[in-house]
């Protein structure tokens, strides 16, 4: 209280020089774009788009944001590119090491346990990353597991993230959860209750409305059906404007 | 396009760190500690929070009640309507979220491992003081760094049913009775009057999704599923999940 | 929001504490014991960050029994407070621990003692303290009251005028209070007249 001389480090500026500065900059970005999952009686589908955006910049009409992790799993990430290009290189250098240690490919619930691991190991500097998760569980029915950015997972029927999300997300609830229609069947347990056709149909509806309204989603939407015999990818032009 | 290097002010013009407080005088020889929690200022809005959330556990003569909502929400916008909030840590101790998502299961998921090597260490199985313990121990050792986590252990040891809250300031209470989140006060109102020590077992079930209901109404941040477990001495058991909507209908003939 | 309050009197020493746990607008509890026996002869009570009441004095009393354990003495009541007056200006700035304490014992040969601690580790040895916004309505009532020669009787007559004026003036709802007593015999709890 009664000090009157401040203490003073020798390294200290002296009175009338700037006091300490702290140097900072934000480490993230916000590269835009929308993933999608559905899980199927005996598929799965996942969907993105391919732009890349920062701020009102276009950066790339074609930077995919779905990767292929085992035969019948694939990784749908949204959020800042640089460390989604990280975790992605991660999440495979870890299936590698995974294979050569028990010769098998790692099965979708271990990775999706795995990956919230990941994202959790960095609680505290987190990836800021968007992930949903797709593959086929062990009875041969499609699965997707939705992430948020420090790990925290749930399997779910469907889902989507990223920058669409608030304008897909009310249109899947209503034609694949079937909320609020209560006279339809609810769907089955684990998946929707469509067929690859109907769910391919609505998907790729999504993906066209999202793009008209959404000034981070467009160019091309990807679309991966998985089934019990691997990965099949096609492409649709979404709007370029 | 802004510049990725974003150059701020000199200490004491931003944020409301320790610096901000220290007089002028004594800011160049105060040393500079990094905040752990400011590393990556902003980000707690994109990570998936059950602030919104309403969790319950009580005791009663046939054992413990957990009764919890399944809403989790970023801002307004509603995030997510079937969480599980309800951590089957083993199949005698069940954990509730309320917090950072991500927190507690990874946490609750550590703990469960934690338990399983004490059963294998010491031939039987944990208590819940000690299971509890072992959560409380990590949180305040991780105090101030940003945890967010409000949970009750739930389960029936040696010494009968347990219910122990354990949040991220490191606290840790043990009562028979508890409500944790922001419907809790709403809980707590229709909790606290249908309360009884000697309630049956289908009355204790009833009063606990009746609670969950009634802050579902009330809170907007909490919703969904209401989910109501069971503990006795086998161990804890699903007693029913129940869409809030059709509760609400259900009470609303009762009442008429 | 914790009320901690404490004298000694003829060959005895009492604490008392409220026996809320609260968080925010919330009571989660109104029988939390605040009182950890430290050993036969020694009562602390705490209050401040309900994490740090749990942690703190857990370490402090696993660290005396370990003392006593090695050396097969324990430490006298004076002893004790300055040990824990070390430990506390350690987590002071080690985590920015917040406990305030009140220590009370019984020494053979010494007789009964009380120790106030805050949780800046100052350390003051007293005839009666309290810690908390109780001090505010109880402070003056013990400097009326409290004599150094007070029986047991006298003294829980004294803490229970004190309880009414929190009660009565405090805007906090202090329902109940723990009161425990070390005395030749050791420490034991009291049961309150209801």
């Amino acid at each position: 209280m009664s000090c009157t001389e401040p203490l003073r480090l020798s390294a200290a500026p002296k009175a009338g020089v700037r006091g300490p500065h702290e140097r900072r900059f934000n480490p993230y970005d916000h590269n835009g774009g929308t993933v999608l999952a559905v899980a199927g009686t005996n598929f799965a589908i996942v969907a993105g788009d391919t732009r890349m955006s920062s701020g009102f910049n276009i950066l790339s009409r074609n930077q995919s944001k779905l990767l292929q992790l085992t035969a019948t799993t694939v990784l749908a990430t949204g959020g800042f590119r640089g460390d989604v290009s990280t975790l992605q290189k991660l999440l495979k250098a870890k299936l590698v090491e995974y294979e050569h240690k028990h010769g098998e490919p790692m099965k979708v619930h271990a990775i999706a346990q795995m990956l919230a691991n990941t994202l959790y190991g960095r609680r505290f500097f987190p990836y800021y990353t968007w992930n949903i998760l797709s593959g086929m569980d062990e009875n041969g029915v499609g699965c997707v597991y939705s992430y948020d950015p420090v790990g925290n997972y749930e399997r779910v029927r469907v889902n989507v993230t990223g920058s669409g999300e608030p304008l897909i997300q009310p249109l899947l609830d209503n034609q694949f959860e079937r909320q609020h229609q209560q006279l339809a069947s609810k769907p089955p347990p684990l998946s929707v209750g469509q067929d690859l056709a109907e769910a391919t149909a609505i998907v790729k509806d999504a993906f066209y409305s999202a793009g008209e309204r959404d000034i981070y989603t467009g160019d091309t939407m990807e679309v991966c059906v998985i089934t019990k015999d691997g990965v099949k990818l096609e492409s649709f032009e979404l709007n370029v404007d | 396009m802004a510049s990725a290097l974003d150059y701020t002010l000199p200490v004491g013009a931003h944020g409301t760190g320790a610096a901000d407080r220290l007089a002028p005088q004594l800011l160049d020889a105060a040393p500079m500690l990094p905040d752990p929690s400011e590393r990556c200022p902003g980000v707690e809005k994109h990570v998936r929070m059950l602030h919104g959330t309403t969790t319950l556990a009580f005791k009663y003569q046939g054992g413990v009640v957990v009764a919890v909502d399944s809403r989790a929400s970023a801002g307004a916008y509603i995030a997510s309507q079937t969480v599980k909030k309800v951590i089957e840590i083993n199949p005698f101790l069940l954990g509730t979220m309320a917090g950072g998502a991500a927190d507690c299961s990874y946490w609750e998921r550590y703990l469960g491992m934690r338990c399983r090597m004490f059963e294998l260490d010491q031939k039987k199985r944990i208590s819940v003081a000690a299971a509890s313990k072992i959560l409380s121990n990590i949180t305040h050792s991780y105090k101030g760094y940003g945890l967010s986590m409000g949970t009750m252990i739930c389960g029936w040891d040696e010494s009968g049913p347990q219910i122990y809250y354990v949040d991220s300031d490191g606290d840790r209470l043990h009562h028979h009775l508890f409500s944790v989140g922001s419907g809790s006060t709403f809980a707590y109102g229709v909790l606290d009057t249908g309360y009884r020590y000697d309630l049956t077992k289908d009355e204790a079930l009833a009063l606990a999704q009746r609670s969950i209901f009634a802050a579902t109404y009330r809170d907007a941040y909490s919703g969904g599923t209401v989910r109501v477990y069971h503990i006795d001495q086998k161990g804890w058991q699903r007693m029913s999940e129940t869409d809030s909507m059709e509760l609400y209908f259900k009470f609303r003939q009762e009442k008429a | 929001m914790d009320f901690l309050i404490g004298f000694t009197g003829k060959d005895y020493a009492i604490i008392a504490a409220d026996a809320n746990a609260a968080r925010s607008i919330m009571v989660y509890s109104q029988q939390l014991d605040k009182i950890r026996e430290l050993d036969s002869h020694k009562l602390l009570a705490v209050g401040g960050d309900a994490a740090d009441c749990i942690q703190e004095p857990e370490y402090i009393q696993k660290n005396m029994t370990l003392y006593a354990m090695r050396n097969g003495v324990q430490l006298t009541t004076h002893a004790a407070a300055n040990y824990i007056r070390g430990e506390k200006s350690y987590n002071l700035r080690r985590a920015m621990s917040q406990v305030d304490m009140l220590l009370v014992g019984y020494d053979e040969g010494v007789g009964p003692s009380l120790y106030f601690l805050d949780y800046l580790a100052s350390m003051q040895k007293l005839d009666y303290a309290s810690h908390g916004y109780g001090g505010f309505f109880c402070n003056s009532l013990l400097d009326t009251h409290w004599r150094a020669d007070l029986t047991e009787e006298q003294g829980l007559e004294l803490l229970e005028r004190c309880f009414k004026e929190v009660q009565t003036r405090f805007m906090i709802s202090m329902p109940n209070f723990t009161i425990k007593v070390v005395d030749k015999n050791g420490v034991r709890t009291v049961e309150r007249k209801s």
